[in-house]
């Protein structure tokens, strides 16, 4: 068994939306935008969440990071439980977790130089001391996310840097505390494609070098192929199949994730476009449907699928399903 | 001998340059490209690479600051851009380009979720757009709508709500009906699905090609996103830096791209189909980072980013090259390169 870096259990994350007045009998609804999610990160591994938006996965790195609290759950990592640091704790915990932003446009503040950027996490740890010695690890960071020649990049603003540019300052300052996860949010989705995958792979090469493990959140399934070990899928704040990367493309299970997987684009020009085997859209957030929550669009849906809610539960080893047909031999073919 | 048909629309070396503080913004230098009736073009390249800047050219819709340095755009024979004054800003309001805007040459735009006035009916401010062009009755308009909503896929019973009650998929279908009110010749789609989920995306591109094939309307997809306007179009042009790296059949492109660029585009793009490892080989970025417009490098835009690089690239604009019927690519080595004669260097230099 490998080990775990974090565990994250029934993790969940309600948004009070409206507030009925108790004296009128009123009831508040909320918006669940995660919901009862358990899964791992293993040492030094990449895992994926996948989903499209506002399934939850944005929020479930926020939670991590806990820039949002939850609302119930727990987020095991190292001794304690993250979901349930005090105030207090947190400084000493966010050294720890980092995380990087989508957008670099407007994650770097602009009246900041790369140095004092990269440098502002040290300070605020108490890594550093002097001024010689935040340079040296500003310039060790940057010469990790490859801005070298350091000198040429350490007294510029974000606005002198590409796009590219800037994400690996972003992952530099990340990286410059010495953390021991990191949660990256869609960290390509807003470069240029000729440049992506330049990121990708500093990402894959920082995981191989520091054998730190990443939570990698984005859209696009492609792109967790090519960066992770494992990839968990959501819909609607519920993880509905989960497992390594070649067995999610190449064995869904999750009538979801099938769908999903025949949606992508292959830029293949002869590709016939076949009506997907799912109907309409993704309901709200609000109103989540009875039973499975994928019921409503799922084309092999039974009077089950309306009533019980298929657990995540393992389909084979290293493979979890949540569905009531994932199951050797009640599988449903089209 | 058939006499050779024109083509629907022609633009000649179309050059668009934007007045800013710091001198010119050379969006668009020297692009030139033909459309056919009934068929379908993919616009494709990065940010800043002057593919809106072109396709909203066509029909005049461009900022203040824009100018038209030279080229044109003809359409059925004529010319749009005779709005051009002299100090070579455009009218933008010109009475002859407002007659062919929508009615011959609809827009669809990026953002459906902001193109509709939040205040009125979906309907009525489809309404709005076919009474302005012909002299219909409101009643005459709202059949017309509501047969076109059924078409598109949302039903006539929605004419009456307003955008915030859509989803976002609807208003791109709704969108896509009110390019289609006045059964123009041309349809600009200008990254039509990219603010959409993937699977709503592939719903909604089978739907506008679907009514593309019915209609019988010739189509301009701009996108930044290679591998969707490939299962759309019959023909891609890729742009770089304001200018046409390569023009080809849509498969020809993608089974022999000529042009360096092209090459780099596809090996920087995941896969979800093929060996793994062999897609984590393969994948890289083109290094550096596209120019600044307002200074390109000389001769050849992408010569500072490309791998093959050598003398005269810094120089000498490189000629288009047609390397099969259809398929030019503005690089010295485009022959070479569509013959596949230097893939093993091209793997060793990457």
């Amino acid at each position: 068994m490998e080990e775990v870096a974090m565990k994250i259990v029934e993790l969940t994350k309600y948004f009070e939306i409206g507030r009925g007045l108790k004296i009128f009998g009123g009831k508040s609804t909320y918006l669940k935008a995660v919901d009862h999610v358990t899964f791992n990160v293993r040492n030094r591994e990449i895992m994926a969440l996948v989903g499209e938006s506002g399934c939850g996965k944005t929020t479930i790195g926020f939670l991590i990071v806990r820039l949002e609290d939850p609302t119930s759950g727990h987020i095991l990592f190292e001794q304690g439980d993250i979901a349930t640091l005090k105030k207090k704790e947190l400084k000493s915990f966010r050294r720890n977790v980092q995380m990087i932003f989508q957008d670099p446009y407007s994650s770097l503040n602009p009246r900041l130089t790369v140095m004092q950027t990269v440098a502002e996490p040290l300070i605020n740890h108490k890594m550093v001391v002097t001024a010689d010695e935040a340079r040296e690890n500003v310039a060790m960071a940057l010469e990790d996310v490859g801005l070298v020649p350091v000198d040429e990049y350490i007294e510029r603003f974000p606005h002198e840097l590409s796009g590219g540019e800037r994400q690996r300052v972003a992952i530099a300052r990340a990286l410059a505390v010495r953390p021991k996860f990191i949660v990256a949010d869609e960290p390509v989705s807003m470069l240029d494609v000729s440049i992506r995958a330049g990121v990708m792979r500093l990402m894959l090469d920082l995981r191989d070098k520091y054998g730190i493990p990443f939570l990698f959140i984005t859209h696009d399934l492609a792109s967790a192929r090519f960066m992770a070990d494992r990839i968990a899928v959501m819909y609607l704040g519920k993880i509905v199949e989960l497992a390594g990367s070649d067995e999610v493309i190449s064995n869904p299970r999750h009538p979801y994730t099938k769908a999903l997987l025949r949606a992508v684009p292959v830029g293949d020009p002869n590709r016939e476009r076949v009506p997907l085997p799912i109907k309409g859209e993704i309901p709200s957030a609000i109103d989540i449907p009875t039973g499975c929550r994928f019921h409503p669009r799922c084309p092999w849906a039974e009077d089950i699928c309306k009533q019980a809610e298929p657990e995540l539960k393992e389909y084979r080893e290293d493979h979890l399903a949540a569905c009531h047909f994932a199951v050797e031999g009640k599988e449903r073919v089209e | 001998m058939t006499p050779k048909l024109k083509h629907l629309l022609e633009v000649k070396d179309l050059q668009c340059y934007f007045k800013v503080h710091e001198g010119m913004v050379k969006a668009v230098s020297g692009v030139s490209f033909h459309l056919d009736k009934g068929e379908t073009i993919g616009l494709v390249g990065e940010s800043g690479c002057g593919k809106t800047t072109t396709a909203y050219a066509i029909t005049s819709l461009l900022p203040r600051n824009a100018t038209i340095q030279g080229g044109d755009v003809v359409f059925k024979g004529r010319s749009l851009l005779t709005n051009v004054k002299k100090d070579k800003t455009i009218d933008i309001f010109d009475d002859e380009i407002r007659k062919i805007r929508w009615k011959e040459i609809s827009i669809i735009f990026q953002g459906a979720m902001d193109s509709f006035n939040p205040v009125y009916k979906v309907g009525d401010q489809m309404v709005e757009a076919i009474r302005v062009h012909e002299k219909v009755t409101y009643e005459q308009a709202k059949k017309r709508v509501c047969e076109l909503l059924t078409t598109v896929g949302i039903g006539p019973d929605r004419f009456d709500h307003y955008p915030h009650e859509f989803s976002g998929g609807m208003k791109q279908r709704a969108m896509i009906a009110m390019a289609l009110a006045l059964n123009p010749s041309i349809v600009i789609a200008d990254e039509p699905t990219t603010a959409l989920d993937v699977v709503t995306q592939y719903n909604i591109l089978r739907e506008i090609k679907r009514i593309q094939r019915e209609e019988n309307v010739a189509m301009i997809v701009i996108s930044h996103d290679v591998t969707t306007v490939a299962e759309m179009s019959d023909r891609m042009i890729v742009m770089y830096g304001g200018k046409l790296m390569e023009t080809s059949p849509t498969l020809d492109l993608f089974e022999n791209p000529a042009h360096p660029y092209t090459m780099g585009l596809f090996d920087s793009i995941p896969s979800l189909t093929g060996d793994r490892k062999e897609m984590a080989e393969r994948l890289a970025s083109i290094p550096g980072s596209p120019p600044s417009l307002l200074e390109p490098p000389t001769g050849c835009v992408f010569h500072p980013r490309c791998p093959y690089a050598f003398e005269p690239c810094d120089k000498d604009i490189p000629p288009d090259v047609e390397v099969s019927p259809g398929h030019t690519a503005a690089c010295f080595l485009a022959e070479d390169l569509y013959h596949k004669r230097r893939e093993d260097e091209w793997k060793k230099l990457r």
